[in-house]
Order: structure tokens, then sequence, then C-alpha cells
């Protein structure tokens, strides 16, 4: 039996690998669309694989005034093969929220599962995912932007090329003579708070450099800007720092990350209700 | 700018002040083998301690190099990633910039990192991964931090793979490896408007508490927590207490695909998803003498155990030394015109409160559903009062316990904005308000509703709606008999996470109604303030809060939180 499979298999592949080559030839070239989708395809295959990671986030916001506060946020993400990354984000300052917890399941398909842990009850709620165009934690950063972004909760235009320098943030000398593709992304999901997205990809590592939100009126709402990146397991690259910009209110967070720790003892059972409970 | 493309691996992270400045140093650079010391200790716990203190200041990965010189081995604390000679001077201007004098360009100094955590992902990994450790950057395999069997007499330098105590060799493994102070001191002041409704009590009730958080992790990742609670009230010594709410050992692993947790100890179990009302979270008495919504609860000595997977999870109890409800004394508000006294307390079980209760529950997701399943058999938590006489001659309610069998279903649908939730118990053996036995059935229902981003700000609203139910109707023993919630929750989403809950539930039966209000804000990074208000409505005679109807009531607090 394994014999004959193999044969036809092979019979098979003789018969495609010929086909497939043409298949551009035949094919008229690629469309917009197709470029787009490509550029984010590449985006997401570059940063799987890491297994699971922590890390440390501290958010500064400022307000119109320049007036300054802190939150001081500790994140854990593990991959899920077929699914999208489970996430769990535990809040240390303000103090008054310390212990404060956030379990999210992304979903590729459906909607995300959350639920938020309340240490003075000691209680595990499950929380509606409807609330994506919300403030997280009094940021400029809505839940959508902290979520990981889904290859299929969009679809894509490529626009243009050009380099990056000019759209990447501070502390951002890697972005120097890189050529940056730019393409646009509209969410799918009807209870996103953008109409679209711009986002400036490198053509050298697939990193992203800035991201323009347009708010569903399509007025330019904020920027999102990334600088200091560093390369981890020699493979993927992580932007120490993020800047998101409000146009409309003036007012700003930094998010700066640190202590990325990879392929460490984290599992599933990290990210149950009962891990939520006991995550310290 | 100069437009020299560079690994980004040797990028330093800046303080973004400093950052424009710096930029210009740094600039064209090759990964080289120069570093900054910015200080140099014989003690290796004195220097990791500088290690984590600088890692904070400059924000630049720091690490710990052990050298040998002729005077024996000491530790160096330098900067951990790769830099040329430019780089490294600049860490150190920048580190006498930040008060580090005695900062120092090294050009000999062994390669470095790339990756800022790797003196832990080396101590984590296993001697035969040597795939790993490559990825990690050290030139040399790291060691085991035991003592070098033979000295170099000169540099340059090994570099031992140092960090946490807990990475060092076994001798000197402190048996703490984590350990974290936590917790709030709260000052609060209660005032009652309208005057009391029996003699002795008080208008005004001032006083402070505290719930200090001690959380421990052994080296064998063994966790231990202690909370202690304490409360002063200047209106009601019965309200002065003091409570263990949480003082446990807790164990966890992994069997196969599913996970195990043990709990040993004095722990808190919330069950529940309603707002009105938690009628199958029973596993914690009610701490009711700290607010009236019986959200408080006392801690409870318990074996808990877990067992959980992608199926959900399967927990069982084990519990005893039963917990007898807070109530407030002769001078406190909120009371019957009697005072129920904890000191006359009476069980039906002859083992009285060192009754073994067990309990179990099951709980999953699935999709957008969250389900519980829950069975308590043991001594009730709701006591029932019996009129007596006290040691005064004076009367008194005891509190009377008796042994119960509790079934409860807790599950909570979302479907959008929309959260469908139920909240069901059985419970068999209780006593109803006439002191006869009665098998009785209750539930809430409700749904709650979110708009986000009102009118174009920032600001989340929650309506909630539920309905209380229980089929002893006047028999029953609580407040919740027929009664319908309407509530509110309001975020402002603000950097002071203002937020405002509010919520009436209506008596069908008697038309009273019990308003709470609650609003906290941040005021300061570590200062919060609450104002809690409770206002009793049309509370007739019938009505099982009528003893409570002249006690609404408005309360500020400000808690320092640390």
């Amino acid at each position: 039996m394994d014999a004959r499979h193999s044969r036809f298999a092979r019979w098979l592949l003789g018969l495609a690998l010929p086909l497939g080559l043409m298949a551009p030839l035949l094919g008229h070239s690629a469309s917009a669309e197709d470029l787009g989708l490509e550029l984010a395809t590449e985006a997401r295959d570059s940063k799987r694989g890491f297994g699971n990671f922590t890390a440390s986030q501290e958010m500064v916001l400022r307000n119109k005034q320049g007036r300054e506060s802190r939150r001081q946020i500790r994140v854990q993400v593990l991959e899920v093969a077929d699914d999208g990354d489970k996430s769990m984000f535990l809040f240390d300052e303000p103090r008054d929220v310390k212990g404060t917890a956030f379990l999210i399941h992304g979903h590729k398909a459906s909607d995300d599962d959350q639920w938020l842990y309340l240490p003075a009850l000691r209680r595990v709620k499950r929380i509606s995912s409807a609330n994506r165009s919300g403030s997280f934690m009094g940021s400029e950063f809505a839940y959508e932007d902290m979520s990981a972004q889904e290859v299929e909760k969009y679809t894509y235009r490529y626009l243009r090329d050009e380099p990056c320098a000019q759209a990447a943030g501070a502390n951002a000398p890697l972005a120097e003579g890189l050529a940056c593709a730019v393409y646009e992304r509209f969410p799918t999901d009807a209870k996103s708070g953008y109409s679209r997205q711009e986002v400036w990809q490198d053509r050298d590592a697939a990193r992203l450099w800035k991201v323009a939100y347009y708010d569903r009126k399509g007025d330019h709402l904020k920027t999102l800007t990334f600088g200091s990146y560093q390369q981890y397991l020699d493979q993927f690259w992580h932007a120490h720092e993020m800047e998101m910009v409000n146009h409309l209110t003036g007012k700003g967070t930094v998010l700066s990350w640190s202590d990325y720790q990879f392929r460490t003892d984290l599992d599933d059972g990290d990210f149950t209700q009962t891990g939520l409970r006991r995550i310290r | 700018m100069p437009g020299l493309p560079r690994p980004a691996a040797c990028a330093p992270r800046w303080p973004a002040a400093l950052s424009t400045a710096a930029l210009a140093l740094v600039f064209a650079s090759q990964c080289l083998a120069d570093a900054a010391v910015f200080g140099s200790f014989s003690n290796i716990e004195n220097a990791q301690r500088e290690q984590r203190r600088l890692t904070g200041l400059l924000d630049l990965p720091v690490r710990v190099v052990p050298v040998e010189t002729a005077a024996g081995r000491i530790f160096r604390v330098s900067s951990a990633e790769e830099g040329d000679e430019a780089q490294a001077r600049s860490w150190v201007q920048l580190a006498k910039l930040l008060g580090v004098q005695d900062a120092w360009y090294w050009a000999d100094a062994p390669p470095g990192t790339t990756a800022p955590p790797v003196q832990e992902q080396v101590a984590q990994a296993q001697p035969d991964e040597p795939a790993e450790l490559s990825e990690l950057g050290p030139t040399e395999p790291p060691r085991p931090s035991a003592p070098e069997p033979e000295r170099s007499p000169a540099p340059p330098a090994r570099v031992v793979a140092v960090d946490e105590p807990e990475t060092e060799e076994d001798a000197a493994t402190p048996w703490i490896a984590f350990h974290e102070l936590t917790g709030s001191l709260g000052v609060e002041s209660r005032w009652y408007p309208k005057s009391a409704a029996y003699p002795g009590q008080r208008s005004h009730a001032g006083g402070f508490v505290a719930e200090p958080e001690l959380h421990l992790e052994d080296a064998a990742g063994r966790i231990f927590t202690f909370v202690p609670f304490f409360r002063y009230d200047a209106g009601d010594s019965e309200r002065t207490h003091f409570d263990v709410r949480e003082a446990y050992m807790l164990l966890f692993g992994d069997i196969g695909d599913s996970q195990w947790e043990l709990r040993l100890g004095v722990d808190r179990v919330f069950w529940g998803v309603a707002e009105s009302q938690n009628l199958v979270n029973i596993i914690n008495q009610i701490d009711l003498i700290e607010h009236p919504n019986e959200k408080v609860r006392l801690g409870q000595p318990m074996a808990h155990v877990t067992w959980s997977g992608g199926w959900g999870a399967l927990e069982l109890f084990a519990m005893t030394h039963h917990r007898g409800l807070t109530y407030s004394g002769r001078r406190g508000r909120l009371r019957l015109p009697v005072v129920l006294d904890d000191d006359y307390a009476t069980y039906e079980s002859g083992a009285g409160k060192w009754h073994w209760d067990a309990a179990a529950r099951y709980s999953g997701s699935f999709g957008p559903l969250e389900l519980g399943l829950s069975a308590f058999d043991g001594t009730s938590r709701e006591p029932y009062p019996r009129l007596a006489l006290g040691d005064d001659g004076a009367p008194i309610l005891a509190p009377h316990y008796v042994q119960i069998r509790q079934f409860g279903l807790d599950a909570q649908l979302i479907a959008g904005s929309w959260l469908f939730k139920l909240e069901s118990i059985h419970r068999r053996g209780a006593l109803n308000i006439l002191g006869r036995d009665e098998d009785f059935a209750a539930f809430v229902f409700g749904t709650e509703y979110s708009f986000y981003s009102v009118f174009g700000t920032a600001i989340d609203l929650g309506l909630l709606t539920e309905w209380n139910y229980d089929d002893r109707r006047n028999r029953s023993t609580n407040r919740f008999q027929n009664d319908l919630f309407f509530g509110t929750r309001i975020g402002f989403n603000d950097v002071q996470n203002a937020e405002l809950i509010g919520g009436v539930l209506t008596d069908l039966d008697h038309h009273s109604h019990f308003v709470y209000l609650e609003f906290n804000r941040r005021l300061l990074d570590r200062w919060t303030m609450h104002l809690d208000a409770v206002v009793l409505l049309n509370v007739g005679e019938e009505d099982f809060l009528y003893a409570s109807r002249r006690d609404s009531y408005v309360e500020l607090g400000l808690s320092y939180s640390f």
C-alpha cells in the first residue's frame, strides 16, 4: 500500500511541479491586494516559531500639557500553532491596580476570548471583546492595538515603496538606508475603531516602522512609530520603543519594552483561568 | 544624520531624553568586545545588587563578570551588550552623568552578549541543549557556577553566567527565591445622617484599615502567601476586627496535557457572575461588617485541589474551622434591634465549627459560554438567628449554623456587547425565617450591556439588569426574595482610572429601595480616594431591611497602596 501511495504521490508531484512553475507565466501580474496580503503574511511568518516569551512594558502617558504618568506591565505570550496567540498582561503599577491581570486567547476566525482578574475580590471575570476601540489603561493604545495583529483580521492593499527612514520613530538608526513597503490594511471587524491603517514595513526583515490610523470618518487619528529594534534568538526582531501620538487630542503614549526572555517554561497551563489567579 | 545601517543588536536602549546626544557618539559602530565597567565588588551579592540597580537606571543590559586578579576574585559590573570603543565610552559617560562616578572604559572585556536576559536563560538551559546555548551569544559555554577548579592567574577573565542568587551553587541557594510585600493602608470616615433607630448607635464611624500582602516563592517554586487584614473602627468595637484573609502554600505542576494545583491553608475563593448578589459563592463567609453589599469575605482554612486542562477545571475542597458571620455591635448601625453575637454561636453538627465541609466545582469555557457547576455539603454560611439571653442578662441573637447541601449553577454568555448571566442554587437542610426546615431554590438572572467610547469620549458605560428570586418568598432569610436590580458602571478611562458604580435594588414585594453609589479615582501615583453612599428608601415594617431603615450613609476614604 505504502509503496503504491508514494509512487502515486511522486507521479502527482512530477505533474504538479512543471505546472506550478508555469503558473506565474499563465496568471496575470499580482494585484495590489495580493501584494498587500503577501507583505502582511511575510510579517506574520517572520514572527512565527518563537515559542513563548516574557517581557516588561513601561507605559508613559503624556497629556497635552506634557504631564506624564507611568504604568508598569509584565507580558507573557504563548505561540499557538493553528490559532491566535495567548497573552497575559499583569499590572504592577500604578500600585492601586497591582495584581490585576488580563488574559487573552486570540482567535483568527472569531472574536478573542478575554478574562480579567480582579485581585480585590479574587474574582476572574470573563469580559466581552467587543470593546476593540476603547483605551487600554487610559493610554493612547486601544485594545485592538495591543492584541496580536492576525493576518485574517484585515484586508490589504499595497501602495508604494519609500525609504524607511522617513517613517521610523526616534532611536531608529537601523532604518537608515532601508526600503519600506507601504500598504493599507482594512479591519474586517465592524467593531474596530478604524476605517483603515497605513503600514510601513521594511523589505529587509519585515519589521514595522510606522502605522498611521484613520478613524471611522476617515480622519488621521493616530500615528504609531517604532524604534530601538533588537534581534532575539538570531531571528526575531522586536522594537523596544513604540510611540503612539493622537493627533486629535495631542496626547501621546510611549511604550518601552525590556527584559525579553524567550522559550521560558511557560505552557498552556499558565494561560488558563487557574493560571490567571496564580500569576504574580 | 549620516546614513550607515547598523546591526540593531548593538543598539543600546537609550532613555529617550539622552538619545539624540548619545546617537552622535555611538553611530558608526561595529560589534566588538569593548565594555563599560560601572563598579567592582569583592562580594558577588553586592555586585548583583548594583547590577539590578544599574539595569533600571541606565536602561541597558548589565552583567556581572568575575575577574581573577592578583588580589583574588572580584566581580565587575559591566555593560552586557556588544559594542565598540565609542559605544562603550558613551556608556561610561552616560553612567557618570547619572551619578556612577566610578565608571571606566574596559578595552579587553570578555565578549558580551546580545540578549539582555542571557544570564537567566543560561541558568534555565539544560547542559544537554547546546543548540539553545549557542543562540545566546557567549563564546564560552556557561559553566556551572561552582568555584573553578583551576584558577587562571591572569586576565583575560572568564565569563561565568551569574545573575540572580538562585542560579548560584546549591550550597548557597537561599531558601527564598522571590519575595514581594505589597498592600494598602487606608483611612475611612462614615457618616449616618439620620438619627439612630436604637439606643447607643453611633452616627459617625471613623477608622483605618490595613491589608498587606506578602508573597514568597522558594527555590523549588512553592508559593507562600500571607494576607492579614485589620480594621480599627472608632464607632463600633465589633467592627474593629482582625482576619487572616489568606495564609496558604501553593504547589502546581503538569500531568501530561493537564495541570494540577494544590492550595493548603487559609484562602479566598470566588464563584459567580452576577453583580447584585453571588448566590453560588459559598466557600467563604461574608465579612458583613465591612460593607452591606456582602461582597467582602473572610479567609477560610481549606485544602483545595484543582485539576485543569483544555476541557475546563475540576476543583475539590475540604474545609474546617467554620467562620461566623461578622456583625455590628451595639453601637454599630446596620443591624437588627438585638445584636447577633458570634460568641453564642451554636451548630447542628456535634463537631461544631470543626466539622469538615466538602465542596466540588467544575468550570469551563465553551466559546462564548462560561459554565460552572458546584456542590457543597457542610455547615451553612448563613446563620439562623435565635433569640437568647447574653451573660449579662441582655437579649442577644445567637447564630445557629445548620448542615446543608447545596447545588449551584452559574453561567455567562457573551453576545457582542451583551452579557447574559445566571446564578442558581438549590439548598437542602436550611431553616426558613420561621425556623422550620425548608428546601428552596433561588436564582439571579440578568443582562449587562456595554457602550464603549460613548459620544466620542473615552468613557465606557455598562448597564445592568438583574432579577433576584427565592422561591420561599416572604419565608426567605435574606433580602433578595423578589428583587429587581438596575445598575450602571461608568469607566472614565482616564489617567486617574476614575470609575463610578451605582445601583438600585428594588423589592418587588415591599417596594423598598436599596441604593448604592461608589466612586473611585486615583489622586496621586499611590493614593486613591473613594466615595460610597448607601441609601435606604421607602423601607416598610414588613421589609427585611426595616431595622436598618435609618442607616443610610456616606463614606469617604483615602487609601495608600505600596
